[in-house]
């Protein structure tokens, strides 16, 4: 029973995380309809940032944390800016190739920067989150119990942000039909701009605390998390908000009880991912939760 | 016969000689680039083929590549080699049986490429018939991932991470820019065709296109086959030019090269990915002082600025979507010669 809740726990955790860097996937997606590939990377350079600033800038960690998410959510912005704006009139492959273009370039800065460099980093945990709480015969992580948590309250601050306020009203709106808001006097790159700095806020948040689970940065840390997250939004009906935490919680709760009840497919498990993935593509383009749509001519 | 005939022909003649001369005596170090040349625009030109000329976005070509890197391997590898690499994992049966002499090696290529048209079915029937965009984008690139999992577990077949080392080193400028001919030629004529006119439709307007009464699905399928192959004889040749193969060698990078040479030379251009192949081979080779002398990985940080460059400021690419021809050329003498005329007077 013990083992079952720990497990259960365990997939919570990943799969808040996962929650967290989904929402980013989703929201670009549903705007501009573009698969942002260099997500998964912002996430990973999140990470990277706690360590700069902690150990080259001695920051004490929850200020290295917060300022992290101030520059990820800017660099989010920025990479919009600068890489897909320009090409908002263009065919959207065009985009496509530029973000796999801006992934590769973020991957391969960390490698160049003299600092973080090709090898494995330590990540800077704090105490908060390794000290261990013990329920019974059941043994808890701090990591295990704040992460959920702290997801938690970034996911209803987002659901707020999109239902309650102008932006999230702008937002939704271009959603469903970009020409008709920006014919209703919507600034639509301002809005965009929003939607990237949420999402690359929530996805520096992810990456804090998914250092704080697994303390080692290294560059292709983003990968795979990112891939995961980006299936988890696609389970949801990728452009649904509350579809991408779904997702990222079934997802997380599914690899860790694979792994943790049949070790011998670990090796396996990016396939698994993967086909699933395909799977949803091919049979539930919409996801569980998504709605049917029809192709425009 | 037509001038232009005349011309390929002379053109055709000339390489002919330059492979034969250039077997023999020329420098390793260029020989070994223009063979990384010819390997790159051979898959480039398949490439091109579903992505510029289709415009069906497909990310998994490396996927391909792996499977027809592999399978040439099986084939090529020498029988007691085979003993001192599967060491820890028996290699599985028949490819433990037997070995392929050189003059098999042509069988082996095709093999590859056929594996490797096979497994483009696997995922090109569903996905090329559900799928486009970013979408079909996603589901090829999860593919060539799948792919990469399996040869990483597959130990008996790929002997997995540590990969295989020793295959002889049979690619030569014979076999590379040999394939490299007859592919390109079949990919022009297929551009040429009442095929490829089909092809170009689907790029354009795909409701269009089949209502004017094109089986868009078998015409989509049809050239990721032909691209499918043209990664398949390339992953071979890679694998017998390096020597080495690891799972890791036919990772997404590979896609990625292949996407900036694409992209480079125009999209939907067959020259255009010919040529931007063989300048992605010398400049790659050209930038490696950056790596050694600034920091290992910079070389990727120029290629990953240069493709967003080129996307943002220089879509076009070398060529558009038009094709080398001799016109061409002689338009490009004839106004060249003419400026120098006006300028003299």
């Amino acid at each position: 029973m013990a083992t079952y809740l720990q497990q259960l726990l365990n997939g919570v955790t990943l799969g808040s995380l996962y929650a967290l860097i989904a929402i980013g996937y989703t929201m670009v997606y549903g705007i501009l309809r573009l698969i942002n590939f260099a997500h998964g990377d912002i996430f990973m350079w999140a990470g990277y940032w706690v360590f700069f600033l902690v150990i080259l800038f001695r920051l004490p960690w929850w200020l290295s944390a917060v300022c992290t998410v101030a520059i990820v959510a800017l660099m989010g912005v920025a990479i919009e800016r600068l890489a897909y704006r320009p090409l908002r009139e263009a065919p959207r492959i065009s985009l496509l190739i530029t973000a796999i273009g801006v992934s590769f370039l973020l991957e391969n800065l960390i490698i160049v920067l003299p600092w973080a460099g090709g090898r494995q980093k330590p990540y800077p945990t704090p105490s908060l989150m390794t000290q261990i709480y013990t329920a019974g015969s059941v043994r808890i992580q701090g990591v295990t119990i704040w992460v959920p948590l702290i997801a938690a309250a970034c996911l209803l601050g987002l659901i707020f942000l999109v239902y309650k306020t102008k932006v999230g009203r702008a937002m939704r709106a271009i959603a469903t039909d970009i020409e008709t808001t920006a014919l209703m006097g919507a600034d639509i790159n301002r809005v965009i701009s929003y939607t990237f700095l949420v999402g690359s806020a929530l996805a520096a948040v992810g990456g804090i605390l998914w250092g704080c689970r697994y303390p080692r940065l290294q560059w292709d840390l983003g990968i795979m998390p990112g891939w995961r997250a980006f299936t988890a939004a696609v389970i949801g009906g990728i452009g649904n908000i509350v579809g991408a935490m779904l997702g990222g919680f079934l997802l997380g709760l599914a690899e860790i009880l694979i792994v943790a009840f049949f070790p011998k497919l670990s090796g396996f498990r990016d396939a698994f991912i993967f086909a699933i993935l395909i799977f949803f593509l091919l049979f539930r383009p919409t996801g569980i939760l998504g709605k049917t749509m029809k192709e425009k001519v | 016969m037509r001038p232009n005939r005349i011309l390929t022909v002379f053109f055709l003649l000339g390489l002919a000689a330059f492979i034969w001369w250039g077997d023999a005596r020329l420098d390793r170090f260029i020989w070994r680039i223009i063979n990384f040349g010819a390997i790159y625009a051979l898959a480039a030109v398949g490439y091109t083929m579903i992505n510029g000329v289709t415009g069906q976005f497909s990310l998994g070509p490396h996927g391909f590549m792996l499977l027809g890197g592999y399978l040439t391997t099986l084939f090529m590898l020498p029988l007691h080699q085979k003993k001192v690499v599967w060491l820890f994992t028996p290699l599985s049966w028949p490819f433990n049986q037997f070995t392929l002499p050189y003059s098999g090696f042509i069988l082996a290529l095709i093999a590859g490429g056929i594996l490797a048209v096979l497994a483009s079915l696997i995922v090109g029937i569903p996905a090329l018939r559900a799928l486009r965009g970013d979408y079909l984008a996603i589901a090829t690139f999860g593919f060539g991932e799948i792919l990469y999992v399996l040869a990483c577990n597959f130990m008996g077949l790929t002997n997995g991470p540590m990969g295989v080392k020793g295959i002889p080193q049979y690619t030569n400028l014979k076999w590379s820019i040999g394939a490299l001919v007859v592919l390109t030629y079949a990919a022009v004529r297929l551009k040429n065709s009442s095929f490829g006119r089909a092809l170009r439709a689907i790029r354009e307007d795909e409701l269009a296109a089949e209502s004017m009464g094109i089986n868009v699905f078998r015409h989509k399928l049809l050239a990721f086959m032909f691209s499918a192959f043209c990664a398949g004889v390339a992953g071979g040749l890679m694998a017998t030019l390096i020597g080495t193969i690891t799972p890791d060698l036919f990772r997404f990078f590979m896609t990625f090269y292949l996407l900036m040479i694409i992209v480079l030379g125009g999209l939907g251009s067959i020259s255009g990915a010919v040529v931007a192949g063989f300048i992605f081979a010398a400049v790659f080779e050209a930038l490696r002082f950056v790596d050694t002398a600034v920091v290992p990985g910079m070389r990727m940080v120029v290629f990953s600025v240069l493709l967003i460059l080129v996307m943002l400021f220089f879509r076009r690419g070398l060529f558009g979507r038009e094709e080398f021809t001799w016109e061409w050329v002689f338009q490009g003498v004839r106004r060249a010669w003419r400026g120098a005329w006006t300028k003299t007077k």
